[in-house]
């Protein structure tokens, strides 16, 4: 009985929330992406790896992919051997959840996305780990597996495609520092966009 | 210029080209009228710009603003709007010479979608601007202020949405309050005042969590806050999802944790939001400024938890509710019957049970008379106990739960109790020499007296050993009510009391024991031992706390009261008043002073190599350097701590491990009284010891359970890099 007590004692004491930070490891997660293939973080240590916090039924990721943006940043990225994972933690009662094969019909099909994995994070505890709030929010790791940049993927917060021109992109910028071996000059930003839907 | 019951009318006229028609029927320059195109209305908001006075006025500044109507349950944003969101804007367009203002946030809510929380307003609200119109403006002519509003709605989902807002007014010589002015005053009475007169800290030391605590300092005179609520002004300054408010002896503090790369000015607004008036004007939210420090703070002695619109959402995440701090409590208090510390005197309740057991079926009454009062004794010792401690913390003692054995004094009144139950046990003399005769005779005529003081004995005893699950529930306890409070404290004693009266209602469930003779009275003696041990152990805690010749003069005391149980127990009556003296002296001379437990608080702490004395500040930079620090929250008297750190935390495996993963080992000891570790544990929402904490690099503090075992610490520390 001890035992089992002393277990539930873990889990009260364990509920305190974790944060990520920007130069710190980034917490590792496995998740399982819309062909049904799991996918570990870990498994890119080595590589310069991007996450994207996505749900194709928010205005601003539409913003990024209608203005054709995010494809780009996407492809450019892989270009340069960076492993890119697009995650939807959007909890599976909300109006804006779609299964996998709808997900990956929207954003890989329609919208031709091009990120290395597009994963299914229902329960939100990738997310939570990475204490996503928006989609988009982007973070960076490099190929230590540190954190180096976490933020808004731009400093135009709006939904106007046309603002995609005139934007400085964050994510863009830490991805050419890191890959060039150099620090990410601006290493956390606000995130915009559209709360994540956790359950 | 008699307009305003016009104007009125005609603002209310439903299209724009109606209201143009009537306006160039009228004598144009003797009566231009204010007007404003139609709301723009989308499924889930009604925005428009509406103006607080029928003209304006040449030279004067006035107040117009944007009208946002919500659907029900959907938002928009105030100027910092939290985790997500952003605020609501418009890019005027006005006539030359036109001065157009910021908004005049009125004081937002705190919106909360799961996990992610913003700031901002449901229902109607009205963002009002200043106008600053020219002294060039001609009486007469009507001028349009325009622009592109811009705002993000949203419910569970978020839609941007635009239009352009405009309203037409005249210049006049002088005007008056329109048909919205009632909306302008309301306006003005949900804007934040000033609360300068609140002096604000902003204590930002470097830590891993990333807390930061905001200190309030109340004007003289302010009245007592039964809520309060911080808005920073400035966005991406905090995470919004963490607020934690505590009445402090000066004022209020505010738990709060910084965002992740923050760069914070060094003076920094912010907006209080109060359950009672707090600005100069007496709004019920105001902003000061904080001052910014790198420095770290320390809730002061006597700070109590207060309710905040925030802590809800923050409870979930890491508090208990009511409810599990009852469950918990009673849980603990079963737990503690099987504590060492207990465990005799448990023994002991099932011996008079077993005699009981053996006599005939009309003591059964007797029996369970016998249990309800045990049961009263020990609920209403905890409550006692408990009271005690509120009424000190009210006081502003710094003490928590355990505070009762950081007095070497009652400690060593504890191992006198104990060795005199030991002495009795042994046979060396009878309780009833010892009592007066008019106790018997109470005794005699309420056998429940006994049984009652069997369960205040129990709690004494138990006191030494806060179980497992007790230090969450008790530290919650602490945090609420006294009501609260003293009904977590019940629970305790409820659970602790509820095996015996179980024991007492089916004494068969005793049948199993053998029948009473000779082998009780063996039983008896032997149990003195654990008593023995017990003693041995307060004696080895009053050497923590008072040095060795504390210890030494306390054991010389318990050797004169031992003489002093012969002298009574086996002499004629007036040899016996001897004893009586003798046990006096004996208590008079041996009690341990607080000088000596002053001049022992150095070597309280254990010198072991590879352990360090706790200091939060080296703790903060060696996570800073990515080096994981544990810390051990212990107390010579927690009978727990001792288990866990010779069963777990000694063991090879551990320490081993400790070393692979080079986790510098630091233990905070609460032998004797000490506010910083008092205040650490009520950061952690604990009152008492043991609390084990493993510092990451880069993560929030993880706390190990109070009962410890390889097991789980182990995962622990394999989970750190």
């Amino acid at each position: 009985m001890i035992r089992a007590l002393a277990a539930l004692f873990v889990t009260t004491a364990m509920a305190a929330a974790h944060a990520v930070t920007v130069g710190q490891a980034a917490p590792d997660f496995s998740l399982t992406d819309v062909n049904g293939k799991t996918v570990k973080l870990s498994d890119f240590k080595g590589k310069n790896v991007v996450l994207e916090w996505t749900n194709p039924g928010c205005p601003f990721v539409v913003k990024h992919y209608g203005s054709n943006n995010m494809q780009s940043l996407q492809s450019d990225a892989k270009a340069k051997g960076v492993v890119w994972l697009s995650i939807n933690s959007t909890e599976k009662n909300h109006s804006d959840y779609l299964a996998p094969a709808k997900l990956n019909a929207k954003i890989n099909g329609e919208w031709k996305g091009a990120s290395s994995y597009l994963l299914m994070d229902e329960s939100g505890k990738a997310g939570q780990a990475y204490a996503a709030k928006t989609t988009p929010h982007m973070y960076v790791i490099d190929p230590t597996g540190k954190l180096v940049y976490a933020g808004g993927i731009d400093d135009k917060r709006s939904a106007n495609p046309a603002d995609v021109k005139t934007a400085k992109n964050y994510v863009r910028a830490a991805l050419d520092e890191t890959l060039a071996g150099k620090p990410v000059s601006v290493a956390t930003a606000q995130p915009y966009g559209c709360s994540i839907k956790y359950p | 210029m008699h307009i305003s019951a016009s104007a009125t009318q005609k603002h209310r006229l439903p299209t724009f080209a109606k209201t143009t028609t009537l306006l160039a029927g009228v004598a144009a320059f003797l009566c231009a009228t204010l007007l404003h195109a139609a709301p723009i209305k989308t499924e889930h908001a009604e925005v428009e710009l509406i103006a607080e006075k029928t003209a304006l006025v040449a030279g004067e500044k006035n107040l117009i603003g944007l009208s946002i109507k919500h659907a029900p349950h959907w938002h928009t944003y105030w100027k910092n709007p939290g985790d997500s969101g952003y605020p609501t804007k418009i890019t005027w367009d006005v006539p030359p010479g036109y001065g157009v203002g910021e908004f005049d946030w009125p004081t937002p809510k705190r919106l909360a979608t799961g996990p992610i929380v913003n700031f901002g307003y449901e229902g109607e609200v009205l963002l009002p601007v200043t106008i600053s119109v020219p002294l060039a403006a001609k009486v007469g002519e009507s001028v349009t202020l325009k622009g592109k509003a811009e705002w993000l709605v949203c419910k569970d989902v978020c839609i941007p949405e635009e239009g352009n807002v405009s309203v037409t007014l005249p210049v006049a010589a002088s005007n008056a309050i329109g048909a919205d002015g009632a909306r302008f005053a309301a306006a003005r009475a949900a804007t934040p005042g000033d609360a300068s007169a609140w002096k604000a800290t902003l204590h930002t030391a470097a830590n891993p969590a990333r807390d930061a605590w905001l200190d309030l300092v109340a004007p003289a005179g302010a009245t007592a806050l039964t809520a309060l609520d911080v808005f920073p002004v400035l966005e991406q300054v905090n995470d919004p999802s963490v607020q934690q408010v505590y009445r402090t002896p000066q004022g209020y503090a505010v738990k709060l944790k910084l965002v992740d790369g923050v760069k914070l000015p060094e003076r920094m607004p912010i907006v209080l939001a109060a359950s009672n008036p707090i600005g100069a004007k007496g709004e019920t939210a105001g902003t000061t400024l904080a001052t910014v420090s790198n420095t770290a703070f320390v809730l002061p002695a006597g700070a109590s938890a207060l309710g905040g619109a925030a802590s809800s959402a923050d409870s979930s995440a890491n508090a208990l509710t009511f409810w599990s701090a009852l469950l918990l409590a009673f849980i603990g208090g079963m737990v503690l019957n099987l504590m060492p510390c207990v465990f005799p005197v448990l023994s002991l309740k099932i011996l008079s049970f077993a005699k009981h057991s053996g006599k005939a079926a009309e003591s059964r009454t007797a029996m369970r008379q016998h249990g309800i009062y045990y049961a009263v004794g020990v609920v209403l010792s905890f409550l006692a106990l408990a009271g005690v401690m509120l009424a000190l913390k009210s006081a502003g003692s710094s003490i928590g739960w355990g505070f009762q054995l950081q007095n070497p004094g009652v400690v060593w009144v504890l191992a006198v109790i104990f060795f005199m139950i030991g002495l009795n046990l042994m046979g060396a003399f009878e309780v009833g020499q010892l009592a007066p005769s008019s106790l018997l005779s109470m005794q005699a005529k309420h056998p429940g007296i006994d049984a009652f003081f069997s369960g205040v004995l129990a709690v004494i005893a138990a006191s030494p050993c806060t179980a497992p699950f007790m230090g969450a529930a008790l530290g919650f306890a602490l945090t609420q009510s006294a009501a609260a409070a003293l009904a977590v404290f019940a629970a305790l004693g409820v659970g602790m009391a509820l095996p015996y009266v179980l024991l007492a209602w089916f004494p068969k469930w005793l049948d199993k024991l053998p029948r009473p003779g000779q082998w009780m009275v063996t039983f008896k003696q032997l149990l003195a031992f654990p008593m023995f041990l017990t003693v041995v152990w307060l004696v080895w805690v009053i050497s923590l706390q008072a040095g060795a010749d504390g210890a030494a003069i306390g054991l010389l005391g318990l050797v004169g009261l031992a003489f002093a149980a012969w002298l009574i127990g086996s002499m004629r009556s007036g040899v016996r008043w001897a004893g009586v003296a003798a046990a006096v002296t004996a208590m008079a001379l041996a009690w341990p002073t607080a000088e000596l437990a002053q001049a022992a608080v150095m070597s309280a702490t254990p010198s072991k190599a590879n352990w360090q004395p706790w200091d939060p500040a080296t703790v903060a930079k060696l996570n800073a350097e990515g080096k994981p620090v544990f810390v051990d929250f212990t107390a010579a008297w927690c009978v727990s701590c001792q288990a866990n750190k010779r069963l777990v935390l000694s063991r090879a495996e551990i320490v081993s491990l400790f070393e692979q993963k080079q986790v510098t080992l630091m233990r905070a000891d609460w032998t004797n009284r000490d506010e910083r570790i008092t205040q650490a544990l009520a950061a952690m929402n604990r009152s008492g010891v043991p609390v084990y904490v493993l510092h990451a690099p880069g993560k929030a503090p993880q706390l190990l359970p109070e009962l410890l075992t390889t097991g789980i610490v182990k995962e622990a520390l394999l989970a750190l890099p």
